[in-house]
């Protein structure tokens, strides 16, 4: 873990609004990657995406692969398309075999343990680092704590955060809840979804998973960088 | 876009140091000492099939004897090309009173993969041939975004192998079969078709009444289930909540009027 060092330099008006919404935008995403990953899409969130509006052009090559191949998927459906999506939500996550090489598996503990077994020692040290920011899983999740969905739904939260500490002129509060988003990002979610996301583009048959991995790929990458870049000291103020 | 409402994570109040047990494993979780991916192996694809469209529909009524009759009625219901939300709603109207896990969505699709059902654009073209649509791309103050374009709606068409089994499906002549070759029980089919033809149908429980302890099923001990259970088989009488006579059904009972039944009487 890096060691947290305020920024004591204050931020314009203009400034802190700009990141403030570039911050929700991002918790935005993560939910919605969380989304996808926790439960097969249901009618409710097909509407919801289909009223979407996808990023043309990020700058990352990865994400816009995401965007398209998701979009295209959404301008193609068919009245039965919810179930081709349950049915690839099963084939992509849960699989039939028993070889732990099934399916991509979206568990950190399965592409980080020797043997790809659950409950690893991933879910622990996640699950220590979520009570460390006074978080716990809903009696009501039943998978292990290192899932995607959850992790991913921990950058949200952690983002969410974020904004409200900047809206609060918390300052270092808000450094802090980054510096800590961008060491989950290196320690994990960086480490292993580009593992999980590489079987999800081989065992995906819909276009919306395909695309989700890419989405993936190309978004944590994307928000890595904008974290480094947003925790680095500008040049010129030093 | 998010729902928070869902979250899996709930706050936490209790104090706790989380990195007490673990700091000193951090390392070990990291995941660039690990094999690449390309250790999983490639999804394996299905074996081909030979199996004629006639012979695999065939094999599809024969697996999902259960499901036959919803099946077949999907097949002639989209004798002229239907609508996929008429067609779903029509399954649920011939599911009404026979729940299953099986959803209109997975009935066509295996009807599909039979080559009993095609899937056509409404114009009447294969669904196979449209080609994809590009999403729309919009700018939004100087930023470019793809928008999702609406589909046309689909239909499902009754292939040439789906027509030729419903064709075959002659439930009449299976009832023909069931009779010539239960002669015995002729009176019993007679009876059940009788009570099965009120307005009101009739229940198992009154079925049972009316036939368990006739002498006739007594040795060999048969209960009424096996002979509705048969009659269904061929069509004569179905679950509308309540056991009801079909029009093959009354035409059986035209076969069978001549036959001489008497229940057997309380007393007896």
């Amino acid at each position: 873990m890096a060691e947290n060092t305020a920024n004591t330099e204050p931020i314009s008006a203009e400034d802190r609004a700009a990141l403030i919404k570039l911050i929700e935008q991002r918790a935005d995403t993560y939910g919605l990657l969380s989304r996808l990953y926790r439960v097969e899409v249901n009618q409710e969130l097909l509407d919801e995406l289909c009223g979407m509006r996808f990023p043309a052009s990020t700058g990352n090559k990865n994400a816009d692969q995401g965007y398209r191949l998701m979009a295209t998927y959404l301008s193609n459906l068919w009245e039965n398309s919810l179930t081709d999506l349950a049915v690839d939500y099963v084939r992509c996550f849960i699989g039939h075999g028993v070889d732990a090489y099934s399916a991509a598996y979206p568990f950190e503990s399965v592409y980080t343990s020797e043997k790809r077994l659950l409950m690893q020692e991933a879910r622990d040290e996640v699950l220590a680092i979520y009570r460390s920011m006074g978080l716990d899983k809903q009696s009501t999740w039943k998978e292990g704590e290192d899932h995607v969905a959850v992790e991913l739904e921990f950058m949200q939260i952690l983002s969410s955060r974020t904004v409200d500490a900047l809206r609060s002129g918390k300052d270092d509060d808000a450094f802090d809840l980054l510096m800590t988003q961008k060491n989950f990002l290196e320690d994990h979610l960086v480490a292993w979804t580009p593992m999980m996301t590489a079987d999800l583009k081989r065992f995906a048959k819909t276009d919306l998973y395909k695309g989700l991995a890419y989405l993936t790929d190309g978004f944590l990458d994307t928000d890595y960088e904008f974290l480094q870049d947003v925790l680095t000291p500008d040049e010129e103020d030093d | 876009m998010t729902d928070s409402r869902n979250f899996s994570l709930d706050e936490f109040d209790e104090e706790f140091d989380p990195l007490e047990d673990v700091e000193d494993d951090l390392e070990e979780g990291d995941a660039s000492d690990l094999p690449p991916a390309s250790s999983t192996p490639e999804p394996q694809a299905a074996p081909a099939d030979g199996r004629s469209a006639e012979e695999r529909t065939a094999d599809l009524l024969k697996a999902m004897a259960p499901r036959r009759k919803v099946l077949l009625g999907i097949l002639a219901f989209c004798e002229e090309p239907q609508l996929v939300d008429d067609v779903n709603a029509k399954v649920d109207e011939l599911q009404a009173h026979n729940f299953s896990v099986y959803t209109a969505a997975d009935l066509t699709a295996l009807l599909e993969r039979a080559g009993a059902l095609e899937h056509v654009t409404d114009e009447g073209g294969s669904f196979e041939d449209v080609e994809e649509q590009e999403p729309e791309v919009v700018e939004v103050d100087g930023v470019e975004y793809l928008e999702v374009k609406q589909s046309a709606p689909t239909r499902w068409a009754t292939t040439a192998a789906g027509m030729a089994a419903v064709e075959a499906d002659r439930p009449l002549d299976r009832l023909n079969t069931l009779f010539a070759e239960d002669e015995t029980y002729l009176p019993i089919y007679k009876r059940v078709l009788t009570l099965c033809a009120a307005n009101e149908g009739a229940t198992i429980k009154a079925l049972g009444d009316a036939v368990d302890k006739d002498p006739l099923v007594q040795k060999p001990r048969l209960y009424v289930a096996h002979f509705v259970d048969k009659l269904e088989k061929c069509d004569a009488v179905e679950w509308v909540g309540s056991w009801t006579t079909t029009e093959v059904g009354r035409t059986g009972l035209e076969i069978l009027k001549d036959v001489e039944d008497a229940p057997a009487t309380e007393e007896e």
